[in-house]
């Protein structure tokens, strides 16, 4: 009954180019059948939301959930962040490349029984879209009343009226531009794998956060992380930020002051950004997730490459060796040199 | 009093009248995003945007010192920092001075048994507020439902209609409002060819936001319901993050912090959020909100619930659509109200 005077917010839902109708359907048959046949308790993906870039993470259960998941341009979230812990029922994941590899590592890391409790329902990625930079181009997030994407390009509806189109290429996420991963590696891939042979070879991007003196450089860290609310959405939207107890969450002993003061933000995004160095597959999602539009993973990515260059191991998707700082031991540095 | 008129591009000559007498601050745009700047020659004023935090700021600002002391073994020194700077924030959404008459009903109420917070007092007597009526409400606007109006004048100084190529600015007759009067050539009385058709602005808009709303969220429609599906549906994919709490302009909740270091020391407050964890833990432990179900389901009946059983049946949500607009995993207040009240409607 609620959903009937619902569908006057569902202003656009399903708007997506042919190629991603098709991955719905995929989605939506699969999730059928391993909910009938009594496989999985639930698929966990995604289902159109009430703005139209909103797609909300849903566990559907029941054939009538399963028959509103939906896949395009902007299933943004990492599915990874919302799997039970290990022991419990079997689930199954629609996963993009990034979801994947933040499964591989929470597999790693001993949180999920990737093997015999979750159902991998891979997807092939060609890139997420940045609503951020949607929004700023419609003038204001509460301007865009519809989003269609059509081939290379997007065109945005506006409250006004008018209609904006915009190259799609330009608006994929940054993290999805860098993406070494776009395929999971799993047995069921729902749609073409693209061709991504060139991708695993390590980037490094021009951030200013990338040269090792940056520390010194305490405008730029200042111009970056000014507004900055410590409203803690990145470290709540990332898969690998999921500790019992944050350091940003005790008070016997209180790690973090969770005033907005310099000081305050600098601790919150340096702890967390040790927290998460060599175990972040650079998904983004700590960025979609930001009210601010604050470049957070730019920090991770500079300890992320002093990992691999010391260690080789690529979060996500080297698969045989745990993270090295789950086994890091002062003397690990000559031990691999010997 | 007639309302005044000028031309748009004097707009920044009428900012620079209020300059000499006050501190202004205007939404301006940076890196993408909208928020208030002080006002001056480098900066280019964004109007109409919804500002990405909420005038809350310079009410209950994130960070506020409250006091600073020195002690010694035979004298303490205090220090109330009560704010006690002027200053007008120009372009404020209507729908903002609605929240900082919900905030004040909660922060400095008048009944005489009840204590005043100060802090929040002395800056509603130094805050000036000028809002930028809404001609076109955006996707997540919904203020005629929470009993606001996209031109409405509650908690406000003056507003300030857009006629295309001029603007209409009406004092709503609060003491301070006669010092906003534009001066010199500017001021200029509107004609009745200009009222009739800020008239007509404002009744598209309200009827853009009636057509869309069906939605009337109201006390009586509200049960408490504690067991419903809906809690745990929207706790599964809620991350426990502060945005909703953080920009919107009607959660007021802090946390009180001290500092004391070699004889001197301080306390100062910041925000808080009901979505966290730490703000109900118990010294000893116990956390009676223990999972996000119950964080989740505690904001919203607040805001649907228990405000307006205090308040006269006023909600404590202003439809500013912000939490609507920004919620990562998009929670939407607008469903999850009609939802209670349907489901109220069944329980009869």
């Amino acid at each position: 009954m609620w959903q009937k005077s619902c569908d006057v917010w569902f202003v656009t839902t399903l708007l997506a180019a042919d190629n991603m109708k098709e991955i719905t359907q995929a989605i939506r048959e699969k999730a059928k059948l391993l909910l009938e046949e009594n496989k999985v308790k639930g698929v966990l993906g995604f289902t159109p939301g009430t703005l139209p870039m909103a797609r909300r993470p849903i566990l559907a259960t029941t054939l009538e959930q399963a028959e509103r998941l939906c896949w395009d341009e902007f299933c943004l979230m990492n599915l990874a962040n919302f799997i039970p812990p290990r022991g419990q029922e079997r689930i199954a994941v629609v996963a993009k490349g990034c979801d994947w590899r933040n499964l591989i590592v929470h597999d790693l890391e001993g949180r999920i029984d990737l093997e015999n409790e979750i159902e991998v329902l891979g997807i092939s990625c060609k890139g997420m879209l940045d609503t951020e930079k949607i929004n700023q181009s419609a003038n204001g997030a509460e301007r865009v009343v519809g989003v269609i994407c059509n081939g290379d390009e997007v065109q945005i509806k506006l409250v006004d009226g008018k209609e904006l189109i915009l190259e799609k290429d330009r608006l994929i996420r940054q993290a999805c531009r860098e993406c070494r991963q776009p395929t999971p590696d799993s047995s069921i891939i729902l749609n073409n794998s693209i061709n991504d042979s060139d991708k695993q070879k390590s980037i490094v991007s021009e951030h200013a956060f990338d040269s090792s003196d940056f520390l010194k450089n305490i405008d730029l860290l200042q111009s970056t992380f000014k507004e900055c609310l410590m409203c803690f959405a990145c470290r709540d939207a990332c898969p690998l930020c999921y500790c019992d107890s944050c350091f940003v969450d005790t008070e016997k002993s209180h790690w973090l002051s969770h005033s907005s003061t310099l000081e305050g933000l600098l601790d919150f995004h340096f702890l967390r950004a040790h927290h998460i160095a060599g175990r972040c597959t650079s998904c983004g999602t700590c960025e979609s997730a930001c009210p601010m539009n604050i470049p957070v993973r730019e920090l991770v990515k500079k300890l992320n490459h002093d990992v691999e260059e010391t260690t080789g191991y690529i979060p996500g998707i080297t698969k045989d060796m745990k993270p090295p700082k789950s086994i890091f031991k002062p003397s690990y540095h000559e031990h691999k040199n010997r | 009093m007639r309302p005044y008129i000028f031309n748009k591009s004097n707009l920044s000559a009428y900012l620079k009248q209020l300059d000499t007498v006050f501190e202004v601050w205007i939404p301006v745009t940076e890196n993408g995003i909208t928020t208030f700047n002080l006002f001056n020659k480098q900066n280019d004023i964004d109007l109409g945007k919804i500002p990405r935090t909420s005038v809350k700021s310079f009410f209950l600002p994130q960070h506020e010192l409250l006091m600073e002391y020195s002690a010694s073994p035979d004298s303490i020194q205090l220090d109330e920092c009560l704010p006690s700077k002027k200053r007008i924030i120009f372009g404020v959404k209507p729908c903002e001075g609605r929240a900082v008459k919900l905030n004040s009903q909660l922060l400095v109420p008048e009944t005489k048994y009840q204590k005043q917070d100060l802090y929040f007092k002395a800056n509603q007597q130094n805050t000036i507020l000028i809002a930028y009526g809404c001609n076109q409400p955006g996707v997540g606007c919904f203020c005629r439902s929470t009993g606001g109006d996209p031109f409405g004048k509650t908690g406000l100084d003056a507003i300030v209609t857009d006629l295309g190529d001029r603007l209409l600015l009406e004092t709503t007759g609060t003491e301070i409002s006669n010092q906003l009067i534009p001066k010199n050539d500017l001021n200029e009385e509107a004609t009745e060819s200009d009222l009739t058709a800020a008239e007509q602005i404002k009744k598209n808009a309200c009827k853009v936001l009636d057509e869309r709303s069906e939605i009337k969220v109201s006390k009586e429609n509200i049960h408490t319901v504690f067991d419903l599906e809906i809690w745990k549906e929207t706790a599964m994919r809620c991350l426990n993050c502060g945005i909703c709490t953080y920009l919107c302009p009607t959660c007021s909740c802090f946390d009180m912090m001290d500092y004391f270091e070699d004889g001197k020391g301080s306390q100062s407050r910041c925000w808080d959020s009901c979505m966290f964890s730490l703000f109900t833990q118990h010294s000893l432990g116990h956390n009676p909100r223990p999972s996000k179900k119950e964080r989740v389901r505690q904001r919203f009946l607040h805001k649907l619930r228990y405000y307006p059983e205090h308040h006269n049946g006023e909600i404590s949500c202003v439809g500013c659509g912000r939490c609507v607009l920004h919620c990562p995993v998009n929670i939407d207040i607008r469903e999850i109200a009609d939802r209670l009240s349907l489901n109220g409607g069944e329980r009869g």
